[in-house]
């Protein structure tokens, strides 16, 4: 069985707890009524037994002659079927009743008023014998209850319907009452999802100062607070480590170019420990430089100086830049844009986007990378193809994370990268309202693309 | 199976309730008790413990006559025909045998029943229907019988004589 949601249950709950309380409170009030309806009618059909059976008595001592028509009259009288036994002889009022449906145990003379209610063909019978000791008789009365059957049938079809009418109000009235209850867990719930998505600023209203809901409030919002302080405290530690590293590193990088310049002067082994050496400072100002940018986005320090530029000629530029910075090897680019197309960006990052994507992709390809630009979806993208393993599709949201270290690494290439690249171009491509994906690429490796809005020419 | 209960309940209440929508029924007889009922219906003050009745017999010349007795309450239609059959009044007769026996007798509005278990040769025709004669006039002056018929338990036969008839 399928889980239900809170709602759901809840409102389940009402429904079943009005039916329960509905149906209890239907059978009181047909076990009540029955009982009264019962007792009463017992209890007249009893006194009308009393005075039938005092008439039939007088007829008796008086004018046994009467007798046959009195009971005819009183059976007319009251709906009922009456008998009288004098000895073996049975006087019958109506032809309804006759001494065969008087259950044998009544025949017994006896001393005392009995009865019995008992079925016959499906209908209830009220059966009453009055001895007359004066007379030496018995008188007898039938009465069939069909019709108060009847009456209780009809009470309990209006109880059922009433129960299940009830079930289904308490079923509206939970539906109702649970979706205002559950608001605040969906406004919790949406600003949850707004704060992983990165939105800190969201916060949570507290209307009802004394009420749970406040509480949970109060308690969402001290934790995004909580988490905004955590977040700018390593931001600021990340920032301020970087650049305290970045003077020593720039130090020792202009040290390792000046023994590069004597490296013929250089034994052999230390040539080889200095272009390790020189490597790994690459590496590291590199690292360091990232982190700088990533402190500075994260404490929103970094200003973002946005130009309406051709995509054409920006991304040949960043290309040939970066190739040349870079000492990578000649990138195939190609364009497949019916038109120029405008994009809003800041240059210097979205060089970044485009080098470390172009890094990325020599780094885990196999040497075969081209950049194509794209029309898509009402704006334009960025295409970087490689020949790698490529990456699965599980991993494809997980490599933009920082220092993300899956399976990717491991399949493509033995190259080590900072593990911030394309967190950053993540990061920077997001604030230039665009996204980046990741896919197949027809070269048989990955294909980052980095789509963005298209703008119009010289607008702000 | 926790979802099974609650549909299991309201089952289980449904059949407790369709099983309980008749009138409650009786095992056996119940007793009124006594203080219930109204003083003096189940004694006898103030009742006379005698009747007079009318019963019908044969003169010398095979005519029906009327005599009126007294005889004690209830009056039942074996008293009658026992009043017929043994107790003739001097000067006239009886068709009725004195070994006449009554296992039951039933009326119904202006018609009674008579089951005789012996003292009653339903094959005689003659007798049987003066016997029958008899019956039925002295029924119908203490009971309004017009229809009387009687039947022989012996053998099952039923022999009718309807008084109102022309």
């Amino acid at each position: 069985m399928a889980t239900r949601s809170l709602r759901g249950r809840l409102t389940w709950t009402f429904a079943v707890g009005a039916a329960v309380l509905s149906t209890v409170f239907a059978s009181l009030t047909y076990f009540g009524v029955r009982h009264i309806i019962v007792v009463s009618r017992q209890a007249s059909d009893l006194q009308q037994a009393y005075v039938n059976a005092a008439l039939v008595r007088s007829a008796v001592a008086q004018e046994p002659a009467s007798l046959p028509s009195l009971l005819t009259s009183l059976d007319a009288a009251t709906t009922s079927s009456s008998l009288v036994r004098l000895g073996s002889t049975w006087i019958e009022g109506t032809t309804v009743a006759s001494p065969e449906t008087i259950p044998a145990v009544f025949r017994i003379a006896g001393t005392e008023v009995i009865r019995q209610v008992v079925i016959e063909h499906n209908v209830p019978v009220l059966i009453i014998a009055v001895p007359l000791p004066a007379v030496r008789a018995t008188y007898f009365q039938r009465r069939e209850l069909a019709d108060l059957n009847g009456t209780l049938n009809r009470l309990l079809g209006i109880l059922a319907l009433g129960t299940l009418f009830t079930s289904g109000l308490g079923a509206y009235a939970g539906r109702r009452m649970t979706r205002r209850t559950l608001a605040p867990l969906a406004d919790t719930a949406q600003a949850a999802r707004l704060v992983a998505e990165g939105d800190l600023a969201v916060r949570l209203p507290s209307n009802a100062p004394h009420s749970e809901v406040a509480t949970l409030s109060a308690a969402f919002n001290e934790m995004v607070e909580q988490l905004v302080q955590r977040l700018d405290r390593d931001a600021r530690f990340a920032s301020d480590v970087s650049h305290e590293l970045r003077s020593p590193l720039t130090t020792l990088a202009m040290s390792a170019e000046i023994l590069r310049l004597h490296e013929a002067d250089l034994h052999p082994d230390a040539r080889e420990a200095l272009s390790l050496l020189t490597t790994d400072v690459a590496t590291f100002q590199s690292l360091v430089e990232d982190l700088l940018d990533m402190a500075k986005a994260d404490a929103g320090t970094d200003t973002l100086v946005n130009e309406v530029l051709p995509l054409n000629e920006l991304v040949t530029h960043c290309v040939l830049s970066a190739t040349r910075r870079h000492q990578l090897p000649v990138t195939d680019l190609r364009s497949e844009l019916t038109s120029e197309c405008y994009v809003s960006v800041d240059r210097r990052r979205f060089e970044r986007v485009i080098t470390n994507l172009l890094e990325n992709a020599y780094r885990y390809g196999e040497g075969q990378v081209s950049v194509t630009l794209l029309s898509s979806d009402g704006g334009a993208a960025v295409a970087v193809d490689d020949n790698g393993p490529g990456i699965a599709p599980a991993e494809r949201e997980r490599v933009f994370e920082r220092f993300y270290r899956g399976g990717v690494a491991s399949r493509r290439g033995n190259a080590h990268g900072t593990g911030l690249g394309l967190a950053l171009v993540s990061e920077h491509v997001k604030r230039f309202a665009g996204r980046v994906t990741i896919s197949e690429s027809p070269l048989g490796g990955c294909r980052m693309v980095v789509w963005l809005p298209t703008v119009e020419e010289g607008s702000e | 199976m926790k979802w099974l209960r609650t549909p299991a309940f309201g089952l289980l209440a449904a059949l407790l309730l369709s099983a309980c929508t008749l009138v409650p029924t009786d095992s056996s007889p119940r007793a009124v008790n006594s203080d219930d009922v109204p003083s003096g219906l189940l004694n006898g003050a103030g009742v006379k413990q005698s009747t007079t009745v009318s019963l019908w017999f044969f003169d010398a010349q095979g005519r029906l006559v009327s005599r009126s007795v007294r005889i004690p309450a209830p009056l039942t239609i074996s008293t009658l025909v026992a009043r017929l059959a043994l107790h003739v009044p001097s000067g006239l007769s009886t068709a009725l045998s004195p070994q006449i026996a009554i296992s039951r007798a039933v009326v119904r509005g202006s018609e009674a029943n008579i089951f005789i278990t012996a003292g009653f040769q339903s094959e005689d025709s003659a007798s049987t229907i003066t016997a029958m004669q008899q019956l039925v006039a002295t029924l119908r002056d203490n009971y309004g019988i017009s229809t009387l018929n009687v039947t022989d338990v012996a053998n099952g036969r039923t022999l009718t004589i309807d008084s109102s008839a022309p």
